[in-house]
């Protein structure tokens, strides 16, 4: 019994993981499937959101879940502001010049956080941190089933706003055929700069999600970001619903690793994954030809 | 409403089109019509501001158009239904008729009207605009267009790949519309058709305007029968 | 205006600086005697090096995000053989050829890709590397059965390093041999790059950069010379790696950091992307920049100028230095200026 017990533990694990994976991917799929740009830094956003989340509930005590929401108001904004005065300027000057303003846009944030916070080691502190769900003699905390249902509301929310809204619509439109979109009045300036917003407040829940379950520093975003990416590609590039799949998939995929084979060898599996995906199928599991 | 002079446009060194001129006065078919590569396309998107000239003016109902972007050009009343149709694919039938009626209020009303003209679309409206047929999918295109409740509809090259039957539906939709009150700029290859279904006609060739005249004339006219008629 | 027009308007103009610079370095050591300031300027020389293999392979359109893996290989690579018993130009020539095996690998998972996915693949391999390396006790121990096979020694001691592999390289010559070393290895990589850039092969390059679509109309083979690209590239980088691992005495998995796979990116677009000087101008001054915010003690802070650095560059001078450095040149040798693509 022991044996099973053990593995919901690890599966749980590998699903809260994965939350964190498909709130940035789905982000950075939307930023990419509305302005074809690729922002390597989000890694760096999502460690902006713990911060923030991190700095409100010091000054604040408020509940850190709800502190999340403000988060991702506030790093939302910054990511509108990343769009307008950055990635705007270069769009259409070569895919190359947006991917190295992102690189910079790593540089920065990363050693401005640093210089600014110090690379201490940091917890957000959930007043459910000791409090967990025993069953039988499996017990999982509080915390990490939070995650997995703040993801889902989330991921809710956003396809409601999606399917529902016009705006959300427009937004789907402009990823879909940018010029039809300008055709039927829609402003995409302003689906660039709502795309940008929301994928930086979507990996600014995922960065204070991982802020509650385990510590951090300003170091904390660069493998997410890449996993990330992994997952995009491994879901399909544009897809939202490969996303998610690949996300979770990708979750339990390294922490069954992390249990049967060590640490070390959870981001090889990912690259493994990804090179195989690559090869078998370059459009992804859920992507479509571009 | 429209006026549209001395426009030039060019890709970057290549000049497309040269000092073309025209105009369309409310309630009128106009078309304007020319082989492949004279620049039809890019007049169209130059009217939408998707291109912009480099030198010359665009009126529409005469304010000054050619330096406003797309969404605001659509806002003021003119919509296109693009060549190929161009339609958002993973969306259904309603979404893309939604999206047409991005800029307007009325949307209830209008979206009566468009299914009153389109009754298959009322039926198939959960179904994914990527399934349809061409003809199908030419009917979405036209029907989204009409959702901004635009003063001109700007159609260009309707009729292109589709069965013979659709091309005259197509064209026997644009002569309705128009009898409805909505003014029409049909560009199209398809010259015949065209300027049966038309007024007033122009002939672009090589980015110029060669000739112009009502539709009827130009059907008698040697030019446009030698070259585009095959008589 | 022709290919060989540009060549010959560029040639003239730019053969005497060439000629002048190998000069000036030939000569350094002689004035330059503090240990210190040898380092920094071996260090640029080496720098010179992985930017120049790095603006290579972008010259072909592909910008790899993780160079450091190339350079890590070799390092790593011809250290291992080297204390195993090869003897040292052996040692660096296969650290060389094992990076740029390794980069035809990746470059044929590369080949199809788009940049982003290209940049992302790159970037994930030097993660990837590090962590393998990271787990040094099963790593040494498969190298040394494979090493046994082969005849060499093969007895590394598999927890020599605890948890990381760290290797100590032997150190093979003096200081001033050191400089010597790299400074012909920067000037033959230099050449090499010159020469393909310059070729038929450099042609195809550039054609497969500026429009995929278009290079395969007019007949170029796009697999065959993006692995190329890949190959030639990452055998420079390997280079440079296996020359500074018994230089620097001692590498450990930092060599594929993050960092190291960003500096040849900013040296590039500092000097100018896509251009023969670019690489070498950006070298040396993100580098002698570099150096002095480290005496000045930042630490932090010049991580973070570096950022402010690529991404103001990006915004306001994509074309990087050699632009205007091309001008001071022509106007001091009076050659009208015209803009050249190299």
């Amino acid at each position: 019994m022991a044996e099973i017990t053990t593995l919901i533990q690890i599966f749980i694990w590998g699903l809260t993981a994965g939350c964190i994976y498909v709130l940035m991917a789905v982000g950075l799929n939307m930023i990419f499937g509305v302005m074809k740009v690729v922002n390597f830094a989000h890694g760096e956003i999502m460690m902006l959101g713990a911060f923030t989340s991190f700095w409100v509930y010091y000054y604040t005590g408020l509940n850190p879940y709800f502190i999340l929401f403000i988060s991702m108001i506030l790093v939302g904004v910054f990511g509108v502001i990343i769009e307008r005065y950055g990635f705007r300027k270069v769009l259409g000057t070569g895919k190359l010049n947006e991917i190295f303003l992102s690189l910079g846009l790593i540089y920065i944030l990363q050693n401005a956080a640093v210089k600014l916070w110090t690379d201490d080691i940091r917890k957000i502190n959930s007043p459910f941190s000791s409090a967990t769900l025993d069953i039988g003699i499996l017990n999982i905390t509080y915390d990490r089933l939070i995650a997995i249902a703040f993801t889902a509301l989330i991921l809710i929310c956003l396809y409601l706003f999606l399917t529902r809204t016009d705006v959300g619509r427009a937004l789907r439109a402009t990823s879909q055929n940018h010029e039809a979109a300008m055709l039927m009045g829609v402003n995409v300036n302003h689906m660039y700069m709502l795309s940008f917003g929301i994928g930086a407040a979507l990996a600014a829940a995922a960065g204070t999600v991982a802020g509650i379950l385990s510590p951090f520093n300003p170091y904390m975003g660069t493998l997410p970001g890449i996993m990330a990416f992994v997952v995009i590609i491994i879901g399909g590039l544009g897809s939202i619903p490969g996303a998610i799949i690949a996300g979770l998939m990708l979750g339990l995929v390294q922490n069954f690793t992390i249990f049967y084979f060590g640490g070390a060898w959870k981001e090889a599996v990912a690259f493994a994954l990804l090179i195989i995906v690559l090869i078998i199928r370059p459009t992804g599991l859920f992507g479509e030809e571009h | 409403m429209l006026k549209v002079e001395n426009i030039n446009v060019s890709y970057g060194s290549v000049k497309i089109l040269w000092d073309v001129n025209f105009h369309i006065d409310e309630g009128e078919i106009i078309t304007i019509i020319g082989p492949n590569g004279a620049g039809k396309t890019t007049i169209v998107k130059t009217l939408l501001g998707l291109i912009r000239s480099t030198a010359g003016t665009i009126k529409f109902y005469g304010d000054p158009i050619h330096q406003a972007p797309t969404h605001q050009i659509v806002k003021s009343g003119i919509a296109l239904v693009p060549e190929g149709r161009e339609l958002f694919p993973r969306m259904t039938i309603m979404e893309n008729l939604q999206m047409g009626a991005y800029t307007s209020d009325e949307r209830e009303d209008t979206l009566k009207w468009v299914f009153n003209l389109f009754p298959l679309l009322e039926e198939r409206q959960k179904q994914s605009a990527g399934t349809l047929s061409g003809g199908e999918q030419q009917m979405l295109a036209i029907a989204r267009g009409l959702m901004s409740r635009p003063k001109l509809l700007i159609l260009d090259e309707p009729s292109l790949g589709l069965a013979p039957i659709m091309v005259n539906t197509v064209f026997e939709i644009v002569k309705t519309l128009n009898s409805q009150g909505v003014t029409v700029l049909l560009v199209e290859q398809n010259i015949h058709h065209a300027l049966e279904a038309s007024n007033r006609g122009y002939v672009l060739e090589t980015g110029r305007i060669t000739l112009e005249g009502a539709s009827n004339e130009l059907l008698d006219n040697n030019h446009v029968k030698e070259a585009y008629l095959g008589m | 205006m022709t290919v060989k027009e540009l060549v010959g308007k560029y040639a003239v103009s730019s053969y005497s600086a060439y000629l002048l610079l190998i000069l000036i370095g030939l000569v350094l050591p002689l004035m330059i005697t503090d240990d210190f300031f040898n380092r920094i300027i071996v260090l640029t020389f080496f720098y010179i090096m992985f930017s120049t293999s790095w603006n290579l392979l972008a010259y072909s359109g592909q910008a790899s995000l993780g160079h450091a893996a190339f350079l890590g290989i070799g390092a790593f690579a011809s250290t291992i053989l080297i204390i195993n018993g090869a003897s040292p130009a052996v040692g660096v020539l296969m650290g060389a050829l094992a990076a740029s095996l390794v980069g035809l690998f990746l470059g044929l998972i590369c080949v199809r890709l788009k940049e982003w996915f290209l940049g992302l693949v790159t970037f994930g391999f030097a993660i990837i590397m590090a962590a393998v390396v990271n787990e040094s006790s099963v790593f040494i121990e498969a190298l040394n059965s494979l090493f046994g096979a082969a005849g060499l020694s093969g007895n590394m001691d598999p927890h020599m390093f605890g948890g990381s592999l760290g290797i100590y390289s032997p150190n093979i010559v003096s200081r001033d041999q050191y400089y010597y070393l790299f400074f012909f290895a920067m000037v033959g990589t230099i050449l090499a790059s010159h020469l393909v850039i310059r070729s038929k092969i450099g042609f195809a390059f550039a054609a497969i950069r500026e429009n995929q679509a278009e290079a395969s109309m007019m007949g170029v083979d796009i697999t065959r010379y993006k692995l190329i690209a890949f190959m030639i590239s990452t055998f420079m980088a390997g280079f440079a790696g296996a020359l500074f691992a018994p230089y620097n005495y001692f590498i450990n998995p930092e060599i594929f950091s993050i960092h190291n796979s960003f500096m040849p990116i900013i040296m590039t677009i500092s000097g100018g992307i896509g251009t023969i000087g670019g690489p070498i101008i950006g070298a040396l001054v993100i580098n002698l920049v570099w150096e002095q915010m480290g005496l000045m003690g930042m630490s932090i802070d010049r991580l973070l100028i570096l950022g402010l650095i690529l991404v103001l560059e990006i915004l306001f001078l994509p074309k990087g230095l050699m632009p205007l450095m091309k001008k001071l040149l022509n106007k001091a040798s009076g050659i009208t200026s015209r803009d050249t693509p190299l």
